[in-house]
């Protein structure tokens, strides 16, 4: 029995299904159902603004029909024209905000259905697209930013990039519905790479250069992890198998760090990324979407059997991994200096939330500093390629342009949850900056004020902001409730575990106050606190 | 005495006991009986037609659902009642909360979501259901399935809240309530054999006493006002409007006001505080000081807030009041005003502006006898006596603008809106013969601008609660799309139901697509021309200058409306 999506894509003559007279019907602000998981395909999602929910039922009215539309940017390079393409039309359809999201994409939040042609429409004249931004198929894939700091990092962003092309689907449907393209006549195209129902289920793919795991490369299906020797990139560590989502209560769905398979030159990835596709796009699970992500692939048929798949599709295996050291998966906010010379600022954007003064600022900074910005996988921003003479013109701009923020404040990640997310059973973009405060506040009575402990937040367990990797992972069950997680290392290479459910904001703080203090007396030398949590908690205790 | 060549229907008896009846009453009252008549006339005719109470349904499963579970339940379970003919699955979102009390037997499939509240679909049915309004069901048997995480705090209290509310409003239990945690199949299983066992299969027509309204007569009036009592009060524009408009449902206390789709009702407002505050303001009176008003002694206060016109302003008031207050200034200035600059000072001013501009050293007596006595205001009923027994629901837009830097209010909109629900408002039924549903049952165009859509919410009740289904198409036109599309989630149920056959909407102030009922018009006039062939009425509802502006459209699309008119097929309520 495949699922009611499987119906629907095999049905939708190439991601068509009935999107242009959904678009057409003048007395709903919503799509049909079915084209709701279509036009996933396209990068846009069918909201609602929740806040308003009740009270517009009350109001016998249809809820606040909206869509998100999320655009892909490779590895996270964006340009300067791109972006004030892009902070127009958040004024102009969206709800006034840019947001930066935890795969180094652009969303715009609040689009009316009625604007959602021009808004695509205006993305596509700036060379980005919002095809395959969601839907059951390769995502935004994501590299270590950024390519004007060394020469590795530059060729790692062209393998993404090149990864990224390779696995764009083929379907003409995007530029028929939104740039009227022409109308198909006949049979669909065919999709050499996915087939006629694409993937089971979405495929992420990330690639890192040590020692920056900001990627979070064991969080996704597929990952390149640089290799890199005397400043020359060697090739790349290939993982698989990570994945973070899972449902409350159900045994049967986890999180997963990815494996480690072996290592592979340079000019091999797209190989690899296309035969690994193609794997999970046959022994998928096609019949419950909630196993249908390569992790479980993986564990329900063995490692041992994936890398016999692997090797027979390649032609060849994986030779064995190299050694890689990882030193944190957060951004390191401030000025940086790359091999040629020219600097980076690495902007703090709260939680990808990018409006008024902030979005103001970085306008002006785009307008006279024309050069590269760079999307991080923490949702900052990087003013790229800047001259010596030109640092003090951003620093005054960024004074509007940046809010102030301590090291934990930084370092810490939330989800969009609401009022956008359908799915959001608590809070989080909206609520961490205020938990942080509180938090913060504990580590200052021990003395610890500027840790920089990864906290991230998500209001829901599929783990937006990838919150099992975090030290402290907060993760909603239902209104102001959430399941406290610790342990993670603060590079992302351990899961942490489950430690407390259902606990409001006074428990929280209650439960963590204690850890603090233990650990501020009792940690050695400069141990992290996530590492020494995942040493003397006891897990079992109910 | 009657023209000697009409052919006098009526013996000379009963002719003289009416010209009788007639030298008794004054000009107005005598108009007044000949609607009252007419509308005796058309009641006796909708006696004859009235059909057979509508047959309980044998046994409805009710979901309410936010993740898919209960629903899929509900669908499964429904497909173990094949050998039921009339069984039926329904949302609780779209479940018509009157049906309740024509229902057998009702099985319930209910989650728990947030903090142990209902899903967010079910959340009207669960206020409904749980308020002072719920019907009795002393003739309903039911049975609760309750889905639910024992991890939460308050597991299953959805499921338990609505079961024990059945029980209180006087339902009998099929089956104990059953809760289950997320492995929820087991136990959704074993209840569904359980109660598929206890149900009632016979399924001939059930002798179930449906409870059908006592035919009332109409026996109210300007002056025999009833007193109704406000049940609700509910904003139906979004946030953000700016024409505010809210829907009120008044109980009808006794059967005193039987209505038809179509009628309005005559409300007698109170003059809101804030009015009369500034009325007493400006003429620099105190609230207590005593007037007589037809012979009874009263704080002018009083006087001001029941039995006088505040806030409508007529030529005569202003007259008066010049010659009264010895006011020759204000007599020039309605003098050196060209026809169209006076209409707009009588369209927009109040008392108080007359009273701010032109003050005057007057006393309360003089001041009250100086104003026209309140008038009553109509409002379209916008609901089915059918489909809501002992209910009038109205829609109202609440009056408010600003005149020179002043707030400036409606009095009765604003008036109605501020009733909490238990207090009572003095009402009269004015009957509207000229616009019912088509007596053939034949097609019907429906042209609504803003409040003007109120009588055809009245339609579609009436024709869904009589079981008909006439070919329908309502033309509807406000401001915006996202904050005053009035009604929008019922109208949407009902084309998709089949309920409603087509549907336009136009907004003035939004980009894009018609702005006015009339482009609407203009655009689809060959389809209009066609539904006019077949035989279709045309109703057109809402302001006066949109009843002039539709007609001139629909005279070019229909080449006249003489014929339409002749045949008694054209229907105005403009205001
Ligand atoms: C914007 C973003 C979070 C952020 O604050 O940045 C996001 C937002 C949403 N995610 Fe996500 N996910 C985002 C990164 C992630 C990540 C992190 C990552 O990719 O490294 C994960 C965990 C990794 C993984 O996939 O396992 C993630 C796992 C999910 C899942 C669970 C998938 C699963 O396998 O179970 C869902 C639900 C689903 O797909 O059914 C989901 C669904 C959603 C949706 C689209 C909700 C929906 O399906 O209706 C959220 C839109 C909320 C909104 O209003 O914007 N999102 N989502 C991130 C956008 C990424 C991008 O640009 O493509
Ligand atoms: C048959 C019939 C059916 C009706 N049905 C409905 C209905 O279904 N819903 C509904 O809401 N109304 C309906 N009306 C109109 C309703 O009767 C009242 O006239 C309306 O509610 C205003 O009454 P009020 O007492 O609030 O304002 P009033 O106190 O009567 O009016 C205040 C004064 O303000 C003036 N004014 C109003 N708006 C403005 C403005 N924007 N700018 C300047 N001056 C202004 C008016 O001319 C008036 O002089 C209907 C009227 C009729 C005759
Ligand atoms: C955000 C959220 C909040 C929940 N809150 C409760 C609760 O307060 N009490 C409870 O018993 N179950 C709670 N549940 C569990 C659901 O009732 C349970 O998953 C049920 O199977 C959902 O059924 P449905 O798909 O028909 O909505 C909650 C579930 C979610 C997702
Ligand atoms: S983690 Fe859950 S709540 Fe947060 S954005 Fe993702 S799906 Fe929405």
């Amino acid at each position: 029995m495949s699922t009611d999506v499987e119906r629907i894509k095999a049905a939708s003559r190439g991601l068509r299904g009935t999107l242009s007279e959904s678009l057409a019907a003048p007395l709903t602000g919503a799509i049909a159902p079915d084209d709701t998981q279509l036009s996933k395909f396209h990068g846009i999602y069918q909201q609602d603004d929740r806040d308003l929910r009740l009270e517009r039922q009350h109001q016998k009215l249809e809820p606040a029909w909206q869509f998100m539309i999320r655009a892909r940017v490779p590895a996270g390079v964006c340009t300067a024209d791109q972006w004030l393409a892009l902070s127009q039309l958040a004024r102009e359809h969206a709800d006034g905000s840019l947001r930066l999201t935890t795969r180094q994409a652009f969303q715009l939040h609040g689009v009316l259905k009625r604007d959602l042609k021009p808004t695509i429409q205006a993305i596509n004249k700036s060379l980005l697209d919002t095809i395959a931004a969601c839907g059951d198929v390769n995502r935004n894939v994501m590299a270590s930013p950024n390519p004007w700091r060394s020469d590795v990092h530059a060729q790692v962003t062209e393998a993404a990039r090149a990864i990224s092309d390779h696995l764009t689907p083929a379907t003409r449907a995007y530029h028929e519905i939104w740039l009227d393209g022409d109308k198909l006549v006949g049979e669909a195209e065919a999709e050499p790479i996915y087939g006629a129902t694409y993937l089971p289920r979405k495929f992420k793919i990330a690639l890192a250069v040590p020692p920056e795991n900001d990627v979070d490369v064991f969080a996704q299906d597929l990952g390149f992890i640089a290799i890199v020797r005397d400043g020359a990139l060697l090739g790349y560590n290939v993982t698989a198998g990570g994945g973070m989502g899972a449902t409350h209560g159900d045994p049967t769905t986890y999180p997963r760090l990815a494996d480690v398979l072996g290592f592979c030159a340079p000019d091999e990835v797209v190989g690899i990324a296309e035969a690994v596709v193609t794997i999970q796009r046959d022994h998928g699970n096609r019949d419950e979407r909630k196993r249908a992500r390569l992790k479980y692939t993986i564990d329900d048929r063995g490692l041992d059997w994936f890398l016999g798949e692997l090797a027979e599709r390649r032609g060849r295996p994986l030779k064995p991994a190299a050694e890689f050291v990882f030193q944190r998966h957060t951004d390191r906010i401030g000025w940086t200096r790359g091999e040629d010379g020219r600097w980076h600022r690495s902007v703090f954007v709260q939680n990808g939330r990018i409006a008024g003064k902030q979005l103001a600022a970085l306008d002006r900074i785009a307008e006279s500093h024309r050069g590269p910005l760079l999307l991080t996988p923490n949702q900052n921003l990087i003013i790229a390629s800047v001259a010596e003479k030109d640092r003090t013109g951003i620093n005054r701009l960024l004074e509007q342009g940046e809010p102030d923020g301590s090291p934990l404040r930084q370092a810490a990640m939330a989800c969009v949850a609401m009022p956008t997310c359908g799915l959001a059973m608590a809070e989080a973009e909206r609520y961490l900056p205020d938990l942080i405060g509180k938090v913060s506040e504990l580590f200052a009575e021990v003395g610890q004020a500027d840790t920089d402990t990864v906290i991230r937040m998500t209001g829901c367990p599929n783990g937006c902001a990838r919150p099992y990797l975090a030290e402290i992972g907060l993760v909603g069950k239902a209104p102001g409730k959430y399941n406290l997680r610790l342990g993670g290392d603060g590079k992302g290479q351990r899961l942490n575990r489950a430690w407390r459910d259902n606990l409001d904001e006074g428990q929280i703080l209650e439960a963590l106050g204690g850890l603090i203090r233990r650990w501020a007396a009792e940690r050695d030398d400069d141990e992290r606190f996530g590492d020494w949590t995942h040493r003397h908690v006891d897990f079992a205790a109910p | 005495m009657l023209p000697e060549q009409v052919k006098v229907p009526v013996p000379d008896d009963r002719i003289n006991a009416a010209e009788r009846l007639a030298e008794a009453l004054d000009r107005d009252q005598v108009l007044w009986l000949s609607g009252y008549l007419a509308g005796l006339a058309s009641r006796d005719a909708d006696r004859q037609k009235a059909t057979a109470p509508a047959a309980a349904f044998p046994a409805t499963i009710l979901f309410g659902t936010q993740t898919g579970n209960s629903r899929r339940i509900a669908e499964s379970l429904l497909a173990r009642l094949d050998r039921m003919p009339g069984a039926r699955s329904i949302s609780m979102a779209d479940y018509r909360f009157a049906d309740l009390t024509r229902e057998k037997q009702l099985i319930v499939v209910v989650s728990t979501h947030g903090e142990g509240d209902p899903p967010d679909a079910a959340e009207p049915f669960f206020r409904r259901l749980l308020s002072t309004r719920a019907p009795e069901l002393g003739a309903l048997r039911y049975a609760v399935l309750a889905l639910g995480d024992s991890s939460y705090e308050h597991y299953c209290k959805a499921g338990q809240d609505l079961d024990r509310r059945l029980e209180q409003l006087g339902a009998e239990r099929i089956r104990p309530l059953v809760e289950c945690d997320i492995d929820f199949q087991d136990a959704a299983g074993e209840w569904m054999e359980a109660l598929v066992s206890a149900l009632d299969f016979e399924s001939e027509e059930t002798n179930v006493v449906a409870i059908t309204p006592r035919r009332a007569e109409n026996r109210t009036a300007p002056e025999r006002p009833v007193s109704a009592r406000v049940l609700e009060t509910q904003s139906v524009t979004g946030r953000g409007t700016k024409s505010p408009t809210f829907h009120l449902e008044l109980e009808l206390a006794d059967d005193t006001l039987a209505y038809q789709p179509g009628d309005a009702l005559g409300v007698w407002p109170e003059n809101p505080p804030q009015i009369i505050a500034g009325v007493l303001d400006a003429a620099g009176l105190a609230p207590d000081d005593p007037v007589v008003i037809d012979g009874e002694s009263k704080a002018l206060e009083a006087a001001l807030a029941r039995d006088r016109e505040l806030t409508q302003l007529t030529l005569g008031d202003l007259k008066r009041y010049a010659e009264s207050t010895g006011q020759p200034a204000l007599e020039e200035f309605l003098a050196g005003l060209t026809p169209g600059e006076r209409a707009e000072v009588l369209r927009t001013w109040q008392w108080e502006d007359v009273l701010r501009r032109f003050p005057s050293t007057t006393d309360a007596q003089r001041l009250v006898d100086g104003m026209a006595p309140l008038r009553p205001r109509l409002y379209s009923i916008a609901s089915s006596p059918e489909a809501a027994p002992g209910e009038v629901h109205l829609t109202i837009a609440r009056v408010a603008y600003e005149l020179a830097g002043q707030n400036r209010h409606g009095a009765a909109s604003n008036h109605l809106e501020s009733l909490p629900p238990g207090e009572t408002v003095r009402v009269y039924l004015e009957p509207n013969p000229a616009f019912r549903l088509p007596a053939d049952g034949g097609p019907l165009i429906m042209i609504g601008a803003g409040t003007g859509i109120a009588p055809y919410r009245a339609f579609v009740e009436h024709w869904i609660a009589l079981g008909l289904k006439p070919e329908s198409w309502l033309i509807f036109g406000h401001r915006h799309f996202r904050t005053d599309f009035l009604y929008q989630a019922e109208w949407l149920n009902h084309l998709k139901a089949g309920r409603l056959t087509r549907m336009d909407a136009a907004f003035s102030r939004d980009a894009g697509g018609p702005r006015y009922v009339q482009d609407v018009v203009n655009a689809q006039a060959s389809e209009l021309a066609r539904w006019v062939e077949r035989g279709a009425h045309v109703y057109v509802c809402g302001s006066i200058a949109m009843g002039k502006g539709v007609e001139e459209a629909l005279a070019q699309a229909l080449g006249g409306l003489d014929a339409l008119k002749d045949a008694g097929r054209l229907h105005r309520d403009v205001y």
